[in-house]
Formats: C-alpha cells, sequence, structure tokens
C-alpha cells in the first residue's frame, strides 16, 4: 500500500505546529497545569500507564518543566525539518506526559493530538524511505512505500473519522440534537454562547440538525473527490466557529490538523509549494 | 513480507485497532458487552479518546463553582481565572462534581482552593451554582439551584 508524501509532510508540519503554539500558549497557565498542579494525581501502575501517565508512576512532578522544555524544542525542530523516530517518540511522551499532569484541563482535542503523535512515530519512519530532495525541498512528490509508515497513514486517517462517527453516534442516542433544540442550550450556557441564538429557534434548530449532519457525513464525504474538500471547508467553518464561541481551540485546530493528511497528493504539493513560495517571498533579499 | 501479504497484514491492523477504539468510544448501547470490555483494556491509557462534548445532550444546568471570603460576595472562580485551560479546569471539576458529588473527586476542596488562590486567598465557603434549562425551546429561561459544598 502506497501513501502520499505531501499529504504527509503537510499533516506532520501542521501537527508539530499545533503542539508548539498549544505549549506556547498554555505557559501563562503553567503554575496551575505543571509546577504546581491543579489536577489530582492518583498513583496507578502497570507499564502501559508509565508510558502514559509518568507523573503518577516514576517521574517527580519536579520534572515538568524540563520535560516542557524538551517537548516545545522537538516541536519546534518538526515544525522545520523532518523528524526522525526518536524525536517523534520524545515528542509523544512528552506531550501525553504533561497533558495527563494536568488533565482537568484536557479535551479531545488534546487526546486526538496525543493519538496522532502516537502514529505520527509510524510516520517519522517514512523519511527513510523518501527521496533525499523531500527531506528539506520539494519540488514535486512521491509516493513512498514501507509497512509501518502506511500503517501509520491510514490509522491517522481513520482515527479522524473515527472521531466524528462516534461523536454523532453520541448525539444520535440522545433527544435534544434530533428534536433541534441542542444548539440553543449551548449556546445560552454562559460558559459558552452565543447567546443571540436563542432569540432565533429556527436559526438554532437549523444549525443543530447541520451540526449532526456534518458529523454524520463527514466519514463518508472525504472518500469521495467530487465533496471532499467542500465537506472539508464546512469542517473548517464549523471548527472555527466552536473555537471563537465554545473555548476548545484546542479542538478545532486539533480536527483542522487532522484534515491535512485526507488531502490529495496534488492539493497537499500545491499547498506546500505555496507555503515554500510564501517563505521564499516573504526572505529578505541578499 | 510478499506485497500482497503486506498489504493484507496493515489493512488487517488498520481494521483491528479501529474497532478497538469503534467499541471504546461509541455509545455502551451500540457495543456489545463482551467487545466493550476489550476496547477498553485495548486503547486505556494510550489510546483514550472521549467524544461526548454537549453529547448525547447537552447538559441542561450551565454549572459554576462560587467560593467567598468570610461574609463578603460569592466569586466566581470560573470568570476569575485569567487563562482559558485554567477556566476550563474549574468548569470540569464543577461538571465533574455535579455529575458525580463533590465525594467522588479526592481532594476537590484542595483543588477549589488552588484554582481561587491567587486572587482569593482565604476562600472559606463554597458552593456550586446551577442555572438549568425548564424548556428546551426556551432554554434562556433557566432556573436556579444552588448547592453548598465542602460542608464541615
Amino acid at each position: 500500500m502506497s501513501i502520499h508524501t505531501g499529504p504527509v509532510l503537510l499533516f506532520q508540519r501542521a501537527l508539530h505546529l499545533w503542539v508548539l503554539l498549544f505549549l506556547l500558549t498554555a505557559i501563562p497557565a503553567m503554575d496551575a497545569l505543571w509546577l504546581d498542579p491543579v489536577s489530582p494525581q492518583h498513583t496507578t501502575s502497570g507499564p502501559r500507564h508509565a508510558l502514559v501517565q509518568p507523573f503518577r508512576v516514576w517521574l517527580p512532578v519536579g520534572a515538568a518543566p524540563l520535560l516542557l522544555v524538551v517537548t516545545l524544542l522537538c516541536a519546534l525542530w518538526g515544525v522545520f525539518r523532518p523528524m526522525r523516530p526518536w524525536t517523534a517518540i520524545v515528542l509523544w511522551f512528552g506531550f501525553t506526559a504533561l497533558m495527563d499532569l494536568a488533565f482537568l484541563a484536557g479535551s479531545g482535542g488534546q487526546q486526538l493530538i496525543a493519538n496522532f503523535l502516537f502514529w505520527n512515530i509510524g510516520l517519522a519512519c517514512a523519511h527513510a524511505h523518501m527521496p533525499p530532495w523531500a527531506h528539506a525541498h520539494m519540488p514535486t512528490c512521491a509516493h513512498i512505500r514501507a509497512w509501518l509508515p502506511s500503517l501509520s497513514f491510514w490509522i491517522i486517517r481513520l482515527q479522524l473519522l473515527l472521531a466524528y462517527a462516534a461523536t454523532a453516534a453520541h448525539k444520535l442516542s440522545g433527544t435534544l440534537w434530533i428534536e433541534g433544540s441542542a444548539m440553543g442550550i449551548v449556546a445560552t450556557d454562559p460558559a459558552f454562547g452565543p447567546g443571540w441564538i436563542a432569540q432565533l429557534p429556527l436559526l438554532g434548530m437549523v444549525l443543530s440538525w447541520l451540526v449532526l449532519l456534518f458529523q454524520i457525513t463527514f466519514p463518508i464525504a472525504v472518500w469521495y473527490g467530487a465533496v471532499r474538500v467542500p465537506w472539508m471547508i464546512a469542517g473548517i467553518v464549523f471548527h472555527l466557529g466552536t473555537a471563537l464561541w465554545m473555548e476548545v481551540p484546542e479542538m478545532a485546530f486539533a480536527f483542522l490538523v487532522g484534515y491535512a493528511i485526507w488531502l490529495s497528493e496534488d492539493e497537499a504539493c500545491v499547498l506546500l509549494q505555496r507555503l515554500r513560495m510564501r517563505r521564499a517571498t516573504s526572505a529578505p533579499a541578499t | 513480507m510478499t506485497p500482497r501479504i503486506a498489504r493484507l497484514s496493515i489493512i488487517a491492523c488498520v481494521a483491528l485497532h479501529t474497532l478497538m477504539l469503534a467499541a471504546y468510544s461509541f455509545p455502551q448501547a451500540m457495543v456489545p458487552e463482551r467487545l466493550r470490555v476489550i476496547g477498553q483494556w485495548y486503547a486505556r491509557p494510550v489510546f483514550h479518546q472521549q467524544w461526548k462534548l454537549f453529547a448525547p445532550d447537552p447538559p441542561r444546568c450551565a454549572c459554576a463553582l462560587q467560593v467567598r471570603s468570610g461574609e463578603g460576595e460569592w466569586r466566581d472562580v470560573e470568570h476569575g481565572a485569567q487563562h482559558y485551560l485554567e477556566r476550563r479546569m474549574a468548569r470540569s471539576l464543577c461538571r465533574y462534581i455535579q455529575t458525580h458529588g463533590e465525594h467522588s473527586v479526592p481532594g476537590a476542596r484542595a483543588v477549589v482552593v488552588a484554582l481561587t488562590h491567587a486572587a482569593r486567598p482565604e476562600a472559606s465557603a463554597f458552593r456550586i451554582v446551577e442555572h438549568c434549562v425548564t424548556d428546551p425551546w426556551r432554554p434562556a429561561d433557566r432556573s436556579t439551584r444552588i448547592t453548598p459544598l465542602f460542608a464541615p
């Protein structure tokens, strides 16, 4: 099974940028998150817990600042350069450990990124199979073929669809989303918004059904070239709306990171080339 | 490994992993009990994920943790926090106590004190204030319910 270089590179850069920006924006709250963690830390045991919940098993909380710096450096490296498997392992370990230490501040978006980062280790192995030019500059895109990268590529793709399908299934098992009153209730919760939706019950009803329809159909639409991009654009609008009003910005952008790996080779190449062109044109003349 | 075997093994692994995660993250009623238990064993803690934000229904009661010092005014912990992740911690704790009771979170009082410490070091009384929807089609009209917390 072959995978596409372009979407993989775009996904990895977006993923590492997400981790970098999330951790940087969390630094003002680092006292409550990591230095003197507010989240209760129950001890646990077992090899898998030791991996993803090290602060509960073997790592002293005092090591959190060092782990934060190392994780930030790995993410920064991954934004600009191809990541090696060991760097990807450190990034995954650091992020999941910090996320668990501050679990009260957690979100589905952070969990999605943690899953992406785990399989990103497999994607990082792809660089060993890429042509040399793909490491730093990509004048064109190529197919790569390797077992572990292919496995990781498809698991990451399906992980995104699973998230939409699971949340749609949960909503379908309730009553308010089907009735159409859910958006009005969310919007009038002081923690979220926008409250003015309650003044327009018809709009609230249509938005509730649109959200449900989008989450049900996205896992199907992305398989068809003709509707994939329009559905992704709808998703961008939806997620930016939740980022703006529901105070879950990292959740919104985590889903958008996942969109990158669903792009076609041509679409990803166009985006990568545009990003490179922008960087080239913004560089000072020598 | 021949290309055909490699391809089949990738398909099998991807399908199995996705099935396990689906068994873990889909509603209980949709997943056979035995498969759900296997899914939990597989997914926790490395692949943990929860997709129940505002689902199956959004919470009918908005939830706010409040504290006060002595006989002073009640102040909202969430609105007093500067950072969105601190506000989320206050919200998560409030929801958890609202759903499971104050004794379900060991050290919950200490957590609330920690969240309010910077602004109000002498917090001595705690409560949860809920604003509850009574008619889903008139969500702005909410009744208020107050529950004292951490009574001595």
